[in-house]
């Protein structure tokens, strides 16, 4: 397709430019003196240049700082899903108070902040502003960070009065 | 009869008097010039060691038409020729003049100008783009990325292509209504933050309201193909729902919408409708 593309704006110049100049010299001047404008003023130098812009698989996989990076359809929705579920998890959680429904709020919690951290991440330390280094040394600290959390979150569930008890405990002052 | 026809004369000049009264009182707003700034971006690559910066210019609203646009050519042709701007049909049809108008996004052609006289207009062009010169920004990535996505109409077997119109329902057409009506002038995408960022993989809500536009054709079997390209955390995915682009959007579309009917596909919450008539039936 792309080149069958090529090859209709290729013979769209050529067709254009041949029935300009067809038999009349002053236009083929024009449009000779149209070019060089063209060449040396409206076509912009290599400074200006953009990259072609190319959306396939292998581009993103080598680019992309993400690791996913062929279809990210199921992990979307499963963040959706999770973010739904938060809605009456956290309520039912107030209501019936127990160990399970605290791990569960740990797990949950913990998910979603990474998932949001990380995308903050990725949006704004990218590997052609910071390079490719801090761009994976950030995703890598999300991580850490994620993982810590849920380590504390759990420890205190185990150790101590657990997350929602410790939420109405910090009401009651 | 004398007594009337020098009460017509005494009447005839009061009358004139008022008149010249009126035009006086008429005329004398109308000479009074309302003199509105305007803080226009410039920078010129010819100029070694140019650097961007806002340079303003004083328009009498009296002898210029009311848009945004107007004002420019107005500028152009009589304070400042090297001043430069797109420009095409003045109507809003053609998209050529999307530059930022006061911190947003729009067509100049069809923005007013505040005639509150005390704020200067301040004209930027599009955020985040490379500028070719003054208000003229690169359009090749947009461009580009445009192409990726196919903008055509594309059929299993086309061996019989452009013998036959393709047949389509009423209703299987009202589902491109809002979204066939886009101009590409690139507001909505310039004015998305993930955009700025990525606009490198991330195709922009301009791109992906044309992709869906595809998408949805009842004639269009491609669909499939359309959605895998996609599929990856880039190309659709870097879209948060910032909903700046339907803000944007100078022809009162909504390319926020469009994505998450891409989203939907993709994650097969919806699926693509039969077409109610077969297109080559």
């Amino acid at each position: 397709m792309a080149a069958m593309m090529s090859l209709c704006r290729n013979f769209g110049k050529v067709g254009l430019s041949n029935r300009m100049t067809i038999g009349n010299p002053c236009l083929a001047a024009l449009s000779n003196r149209n070019k060089m404008f063209l060449e040396n003023r409206i076509v912009p130098s290599s400074q200006h240049s953009v990259k072609k812009f190319m959306v396939s698989h292998r581009a993103l996989a080598e680019t992309s700082s993400c690791k996913s990076a062929d279809d990210h359809t199921r992990l979307w929705t499963i963040e959706r899903s999770l973010a739904l579920a938060l809605v009456p998890l956290v309520p039912a959680a107030f209501m019936f108070p127990s160990a399970a429904m605290d791990y569960l709020l740990a797990i949950s919690f913990t998910l979603h902040a990474h998932w949001g951290l990380e995308t903050i991440v990725v949006d704004y330390l990218r590997p052609k502003v910071v390079g490719p280094a801090l761009a994976k040394l950030g995703v890598a600290l999300v991580y850490g960070i994620s993982a810590f959390t849920l380590g504390g979150l759990f420890y205190f569930n185990y150790s101590d009065v657990g997350i929602v008890n410790a939420i109405k405990m910090f009401w009651k002052l | 009869m004398d007594s009337i026809t020098s009460k017509a004369v005494v009447l005839s000049r009061q009358y004139m008097q008022l008149r010249n009264l009126a035009t006086v009182a008429a005329a004398k707003p109308a000479a009074a010039p309302r003199i509105k700034k305007f803080a226009v971006y410039r920078w010129n690559p010819d100029v070694s060691g140019d650097k961007p910066h806002l340079q303003t210019y004083e328009v009498d609203l009296n002898t210029c038409g009311p848009m945004v646009l107007d004002a420019l050519i107005k500028i152009k042709s009589e304070i400042d020729p090297t001043l430069t701007f797109r420009r095409s049909c003045r109507e809003g049809i053609c998209g050529s003049c999307a530059m930022n108008i006061g911190g947003c996004n729009s067509l100049a052609c069809i923005s007013k100008i505040d005639t509150n006289l005390d704020k200067p207009v301040k004209i930027h062009p599009l955020p985040h783009m490379y500028v070719v010169k003054d208000l003229v920004p690169d359009m090749s990535n947009f461009y580009a990325q445009y192409k990726s996505i196919q903008p055509w109409l594309q059929r299993k077997d086309e061996s019989k292509m452009g013998q036959k119109q393709y047949l389509q329902s009423v209703e299987d057409r009202q589902k491109l209504d809002g979204l066939y009506e886009c101009i590409l002038c690139a507001c909505c995408s310039t004015s998305c933050p993930s955009y700025w960022w990525n606009s490198d993989k991330y195709l922009g809500p301009a791109v992906l309201m044309q992709a869906y536009r595809w998408m949805i054709d009842s004639r269009d079997e491609a669909t499939k193909d359309r959605l895998d390209r996609l599929r990856d955390p880039f190309s659709v995915f870097r879209c948060h729902t910032i909903m700046n682009c339907t803000k944007a959007c100078p022809k009162g579309l909504n390319p926020g919408k469009a994505i998450a009917e891409i989203k939907k596909l993709l994650t097969g919450f919806t699926q693509k409708e039969e077409p109610k008539l077969n297109p080559v039936g």
